[in-house]
C-alpha cells in the first residue's frame, strides 16, 4: 500500500512537473512580421525594411502601446519569405514588455541578415509558415496578428485567399503593408485576397522610402486594440 | 473510400515520377477525368500541371477540357496547368484568349493572369486584354494590367492609345485614362516613349490627371535600367530606339538619349512643385528623390518645404535633400534642426539623411549636442548610432552623456558607443560602471554595448597577433 502511495505521488509529481515545463507563456498579442525578400526586393530595399522595423520598436509611442496592452506584453517574430518553399524565422520569438526588451529586439532586427536571397512570390507560403510558427511557439494569447508586407502579387503557390481563410478560422488577423512601387494596383489584390480577420486592415506605401513611416503607424494600430 | 485511398496513393506516385511521365501514362490520367467527380478532377488536373514542361504532349487534351468542361473549378485548374506547362503558345494562347470572355469572372481572371507566362507570344491577346481593363471585376482588370505590363511596346502603344482618346469618348474614359497612365508608369523605362504624352497630361486642368501623370513620370525616370538592358529596345521591328544596343557607340547614344529624357522629366517635376494642388506638389517633390543631384535647382524650394510643409511634405523634402550629393552639404544644419521636428517620421527621415551625409554631419551634431536640448538630444544620439563608425569623432561627447540625469539619454549614449564600435579603455570602463545602473533599459544597453566593444577589441587583437 505504502509503495502504491509513493508510486502515485511520483506519478502526480511527474505530470505536474511536465505540465509546468510545457506551460505556455501568456502574452496580450502574438505578432508575426512577414517580410517580403523575393527577387523584386533589392539589398537597399531590404535594409530600408530592417531599419524601419528597428526604428519603430525604439519609438516611445510603440513602447507605450506595448506597455498598455494588458501587462503581459507582446510576442513578436519576423519571418522572411519569397516562394512557396522559402520561408525563414529570423531571430526567433521575442517577448517585449518594456523599453529594454524593445531595444534588444530593435538591435537584433537592425543586424538580421537576409536569410533568403530572392525567389518568386508566394504569399500563401508566407501565411502558412506564419500560422505554423504561431501554432508551435509555446505562446498563448487572445490576439494573433500576421503583418504581411510585400511589393507583388503571388506568382507561386496556391492563391493566398485559401490560406487567409484558414487563418481567419483559427482566429488570426492578417494585416497588409503594400508597397506599390512595382505594381500600382496591388492594394486591391491585398484587400480582396490577403488581409482579413477581426479588425484586419491594410496600409499602402508608395515605395520603400515610405516603409519606415508606414510600419510605425501600422505597429501602433496593431498593438493597440482592433477597431472592429 | 478505398478507391479514393488508392487514387491518392496513385497520385503521390505520379508526383514522384514526374520525369518518368510518358504519353500513355498521362493519357490514362486524362481518361480518368471523364469518370471522376469534380474534386478528383481538380486534383488530377493539378497533378498534371505539376508535370510542367513534361506535360507538353497533353496540351491539346487540356484545351479540349477547357472548352467542354462545365465545372468552373476544373476549368480554373486547367488554366493554371496550361500556365505551368507554358508550351505550345500557338495553340494555348488562342484558347486562353477565348477564356478571357468567359461569363465567370474567375475564369477571365485566371486566363488573363496565365497569359503572363507566354510573354510577348501572347501579343495577340492585347485587344482582348484592353477590353478587360473595363471589366466590372477589379481582380480581372488588375490581372489584365499585370499581363499587359509584361508585353513591352505592344501594350505600351495600346495604353497610349487609350490615354490619347478624349475624355468624352466613353462614360468610363476618365477612369481608363487614369488606369493606363498608372500602368505606363509601372512599366518603367519600357514606357519611355510615352513621356511626351504624360508631360501633356501634367498640364491638364484636372488635378487627378496631373497627379497620375507626375507619378508615372517619376517611375519611368526612376527606373535605372540602361537602354541596352531593355530587350525590346534592341529589336529592329520595334519602335523608338535603333538596332544594335550591344555596340558601344550605340549604347552611348542610347545612354545620352535617356539622359535627355530624364532631364525633361526632372524639369517637369520641378515645375510641378509649384502646382496649386498639394497632392501634385507632394508627388513632384517625392519624385525628385529618384534623380540625385539633377534636382539641385530645387534646393531652396526643398528647404522651404522642409520647414513649412505638411509633415509628409517635410519628410519627402528631407529625403530629396539627402540625395542631392555633395553640392548640398550646406543643408546639414537644416537637417540637424529637423531632428527636433514634432513628427516622428520627419525625425526619422532627418536621422537617415544625416546618416547618408556620413562623417560630414558629425561636427554639427556635436555642436548641437552641447546645448542639451530635450527636443534634439535623443535624436542626435540615435543619429550617432545610425552613423556607426562614421561618428568616431563624437565618442568623447557621447561618453559625457553616459552620466546624464535622464536615463533614456544614458541608454541611447551606451547604444551609440556600441554602434560606433571604438573599444577605447575609457569607453569600456565607463560602460562597466553603467552596467550597474538601476534602470534596466540603461544597464541592458550598457551590457550590450560592452559586449560589442569587447568583441571588436578581440577581433583587432587577433588580427594584430596574426600579423
Amino acid at each position: 500500500m505504502k509503495n502504491k502511495i509513493v508510486y502515485l505521488v511520483f506519478l502526480f509529481s511527474f505530470f505536474m512537473s511536465n505540465n509546468l515545463i510545457a506551460q505556455n507563456i501568456y502574452v496580450d498579442l502574438e505578432l508575426v512580421l512577414a517580410v517580403d525578400v523575393s527577387s523584386s526586393v533589392d539589398e537597399e530595399e531590404y535594409q530600408l525594411q530592417m531599419r524601419g522595423v528597428a526604428a519603430a520598436f525604439r519609438h516611445p509611442d510603440v513602447i507605450a502601446a506595448i506597455e498598455a496592452t494588458g501587462g503581459n506584453g507582446i510576442a513578436v517574430a519576423m519571418i522572411q519569405w519569397s516562394d512557396n518553399e522559402e520561408q525563414a524565422l529570423a531571430g526567433g520569438w521575442h517577448i517585449i514588455r518594456n523599453s529594454s526588451d524593445a531595444a534588444k529586439y530593435a538591435r537584433l532586427i537592425k543586424r538580421v541578415p537576409r536569410i533568403i536571397p530572392g525567389g518568386q512570390t508566394s504569399i500563401a507560403g508566407a501565411l502558412s509558415f506564419s500560422i505554423d510558427q504561431m501554432n508551435n511557439n509555446n505562446i498563448d494569447s487572445t490576439r494573433k496578428v500576421i503583418d504581411v508586407s510585400g511589393d507583388g502579387r503571388a506568382n507561386n503557390g496556391v492563391h493566398p485567399m485559401n490560406i487567409r481563410d484558414l487563418a481567419i478560422e483559427q482566429g488570426i488577423t492578417i494585416n497588409g503593408l503594400v508597397i506599390i512601387n512595382e505594381e500600382p494596383f496591388l492594394d486591391g489584390y491585398f484587400e480582396r485576397g490577403v488581409i482579413g480577420g477581426r479588425g484586419g486592415f491594410m496600409m499602402v506605401a508608395e515605395d520603400y522610402r515610405d516603409y519606415a513611416a508606414m510600419i510605425l503607424q501600422k505597429l501602433l494600430r496593431e498593438i493597440g486594440m482592433p477597431v472592429s | 473510400m478505398i478507391n479514393k485511398i488508392f487514387l491518392s496513393i496513385f497520385l503521390v506516385l505520379l508526383i514522384n515520377n514526374v520525369n518518368a511521365a510518358d504519353y500513355s501514362y498521362v493519357k490514362n490520367r486524362i481518361a480518368m477525368l471523364s469518370e471522376a467527380d469534380e474534386k478528383t478532377r481538380v486534383t488530377i488536373v493539378q497533378e498534371l500541371g505539376r508535370l510542367s514542361s513534361n506535360a507538353n504532349l497533353i496540351i491539346p487534351d487540356l484545351i479540349s477540357i477547357l472548352e467542354n468542361e462545365d465545372s468552373h473549378k476544373v476549368k480554373m485548374e486547367v488554366i493554371r496547368a496550361l500556365e505551368r506547362i507554358g508550351g505550345q503558345a500557338n495553340t494555348t494562347v488562342p484558347a486562353l484568349i477565348k477564356a478571357l470572355s468567359d461569363e465567370n469572372w474567375e475564369i477571365r481572371w485566371s486566363a488573363a493572369g496565365a497569359l503572363i507566362s507566354f510573354g510577348k507570344k501572347s501579343a495577340m491577346a492585347v485587344p482582348e486584354l484592353i477590353v478587360l481593363l473595363r471589366d466590372p471585376e477589379e481582380y480581372v482588370q488588375n490581372a489584365a494590367l499585370a499581363t499587359l505590363g509584361k508585353m513591352g511596346p505592344i501594350s505600351v502603344a495600346a495604353m497610349m492609345d487609350e490615354v490619347v482618346k478624349p475624355l468624352d469618348y466613353a462614360d468610363d474614359q476618365f477612369k481608363m485614362r487614369i488606369v493606363c497612365i498608372r500602368s505606363l508608369g509601372a512599366l518603367g523605362a519600357k514606357a519611355m516613349i510615352s513621356v511626351p504624352l504624360l508631360i501633356e497630361n501634367t498640364e491638364h486642368e484636372n488635378p487627378l490627371l496631373r497627379l497620375e501623370a507626375a507619378l508615372a513620370l517619376r517611375k519611368i525616370g526612376g527606373d535605372d535600367s540602361m537602354p541596352g538592358e531593355i530587350g525590346w529596345l534592341a529589336e529592329p521591328d520595334e519602335m523608338v530606339w535603333p538596332k544594335g544596343s550591344q555596340i558601344e557607340g550605340n549604347f552611348l547614344m542610347f545612354a545620352e538619349a535617356k539622359q535627355m529624357v530624364l532631364i525633361t522629366i526632372v524639369n517637369t517635376l520641378l515645375k510641378l512643385t509649384m502646382d496649386p494642388d498639394l497632392q501634385v506638389q507632394y508627388a513632384a517633390v517625392k519624385g525628385l528623390a529618384n534623380f540625385g543631384n539633377k534636382a539641385l535647382p530645387a534646393k531652396d524650394k526643398l528647404i522651404n518645404a522642409m520647414n513649412r510643409g505638411t509633415p509628409e511634405m517635410r519628410r519627402v523634402a528631407i529625403d530629396v535633400l539627402a540625395n542631392l550629393g555633395e553640392e548640398a552639404d550646406d543643408v546639414i544644419p537644416d537637417l540637424v534642426s529637423a531632428l527636433a521636428d514634432f513628427d516622428a517620421n520627419v525625425q526619422w527621415a532627418a536621422i537617415q539623411a544625416l546618416r547618408k551625409k556620413g562623417k560630414k554631419s558629425v561636427p554639427e551634431l556635436i555642436y548641437m549636442l552641447e546645448y542639451d536640448d530635450d527636443s534634439l538630444t535623443p535624436n542626435i544620439l540615435r543619429t550617432f548610432s545610425e552613423l556607426g563608425p562614421n561618428a568616431i569623432a563624437a565618442v568623447d561627447n557621447v561618453l559625457i552623456m553616459l552620466q546624464h540625469s535622464n536615463a533614456d539619454y544614458r541608454a541611447l549614449a551606451a547604444e551609440a558607443l556600441g554602434e560606433i564600435g571604438e573599444p577605447s579603455e575609457i569607453a569600456i570602463k565607463s560602460l562597466n560602471i553603467l552596467k550597474q545602473d538601476k534602470n534596466e533599459y540603461v544597464s541592458s544597453s550598457a551590457e550590450w554595448a560592452l559586449n560589442e566593444l569587447e568583441r571588436i577589441k578581440d577581433i583587432r587583437e587577433n588580427n594584430t597577433n596574426e600579423e
